[in-house]
């Protein structure tokens, strides 16, 4: 059967607004509830990075809890760091957020730096669509406990960490890389906490 | 993508009942006519999400709901569908029903989501789902095309859990399902096999899976049927 063009570009703007429309109304039935985890995932992520121990907490209720027990805002006037406080109120560690691109998607995380911003205490990615089972090994505590006490190399003022790649996943571990370099080079450079 | 008109089809009429057909097409889909073992279609998915069981399971639902979904829209306007736009209509189609899973495991399953990552979304261009919108929903009627989608996604579905089930049991030596709730030790003590967890694995699994589909000589039963 031959169709004219006006009744082919009709029939694409029908389907077209018909699909967008049932899309619209799946995303906002499911909005909530996919919102809802992904603040808890980064909460979780959070909790992590800074080393709090959240084995008690398993509603997002009960760890939304333990974070404002736990964490403050690091500074004022950047809302995005948090700082772990101990129970007389000294910082014990300090959370920063970093995000760069992967070989798929973003990738997102959080790198957890002592008060006096010389040593990686913890790094956490919160967000990623890496190659599962290769560069999405990187959420794996195998590749992650290597930041675990990595002091911090300073070379021609720019931080260069060195990171163990993945084998099989050269792109996401020098994405991954080059990502944390620029991040703990940011940190460092917008100076140490007051 | 899409092997286009090559794919082995249903273009002439089949004979029989309508229940007859439909065990015909059924069966074809999920074994003689196999997506993965037979037609080596959609292996890009089955060889990176395979490295567990539950992962596997997961997928092959994803894909057996949007093959079916999709199937059974484009049969429904397959008397309406300009043939110019055809391919294209088909992708809007097929990325809908995509979508619409992605977010429905973010929504309730959001440890999954987390764990397929991309390939929930490359789902859209999977060839197994474009291969039987072309082969078959185009020039069936909806249930049939209906079943027709669900025999492929459920015949994807079987070889990407039996690969799972090698690559997770013969890689780490246990199951685990649900983030931990359910772990069977099968083999206590079991040095873990990289082979297998990587992709050469995979590779390896499926071949043999391939090889076995057509020592059996299922897909000559297929054609010798048309």
């Amino acid at each position: 059967m031959k169709h004219s063009p006006l009744y082919t570009i009709l029939f694409a703007a029908a389907l077209g607004v018909a699909c967008a429309g049932l899309l619209t109304v799946v995303r906002e039935l499911t909005a909530n509830r996919s919102e809802a985890n992904r603040l808890a995932e980064r909460t979780r992520h959070i909790l992590d990075v800074l080393g709090i121990d959240r084995s008690g907490a398993e509603t997002s209720d009960e760890i939304l809890a333990l974070y404002r027990e736990h964490v403050r805002p690091d500074r004022p006037e950047n809302p995005t760091s948090y700082a772990r406080l101990e129970p007389d109120g000294k910082v014990k560690a300090v959370a920063y957020p970093f995000s760069g691109t992967g070989l798929w998607g973003p990738i997102k995380g959080y790198v957890a730096l002592d008060p006096d911003s010389r040593t990686i205490l913890s790094v956490t990615f919160y967000e990623q669509t890496e190659t599962p089972g290769l560069g999405g090994n990187i959420v794996t505590h195998e590749f992650r406990s290597q930041f675990e006490g990595m002091r911090i190399p300073i070379r021609n003022g720019r931080a260069e960490l060195p990171i163990h790649a993945i084998s099989g996943a050269t792109m996401t571990s020098r994405r991954v890389e080059a990502m944390l370099d620029q991040a703990v080079g940011r940190i460092l450079k917008e100076g140490h906490r007051p | 993508m899409s092997g286009g008109p090559t794919i082995q089809g249903a273009a002439r009429p089949m004979p029989g009942t309508g229940k007859e057909r439909g065990i015909l097409v059924l069966k074809a889909g999920v074994w003689g006519n196999n997506p993965i073992a037979i037609q080596i279609l959609g292996v890009c998915s089955a060889l990176a999400v395979t490295t567990r069981l539950e992962n596997a399971l997961v997928m092959g639902a994803a894909v057996t709901f949007v093959t079916v979904m999709s199937s059974l829209m484009i049969s429904l306007l397959r008397h309406w569908v300009p043939r110019r736009i055809r391919m294209i209509v088909e992708v809007a189609l097929i990325s809908t029903f995509v979508i619409i899973v992605d977010q429905f495991l973010a929504a309730y399953y959001w440890d999954m989501s987390q764990r397929l990552g991309a390939y929930v979304g490359l789902i859209i261009t999977n060839c197994i789902v474009m291969g039987r919108a072309e082969a078959f929903a185009l020039h069936e009627k909806p249930g049939l095309s209906m079943i027709d989608g669900l025999a492929n996604g459920l015949g994807y579905a079987m070889i990407l859990a039996i690969i799972g089930l090698a690559r997770e049991l013969g890689g780490t030596g246990r199951f685990v399902f649900g983030d931990g709730w359910w772990t069977a030790v099968a083999i206590p003590g079991y040095p873990e096999n990289h082979v297998l967890k990587l992709a050469p694995g995979a590779f390896i699994a499926l071949g043999f899976l391939v090889a076995l589909f057509y020592s059996l000589g299922l897909q000559k039963e297929v054609e010798a049927r048309k």
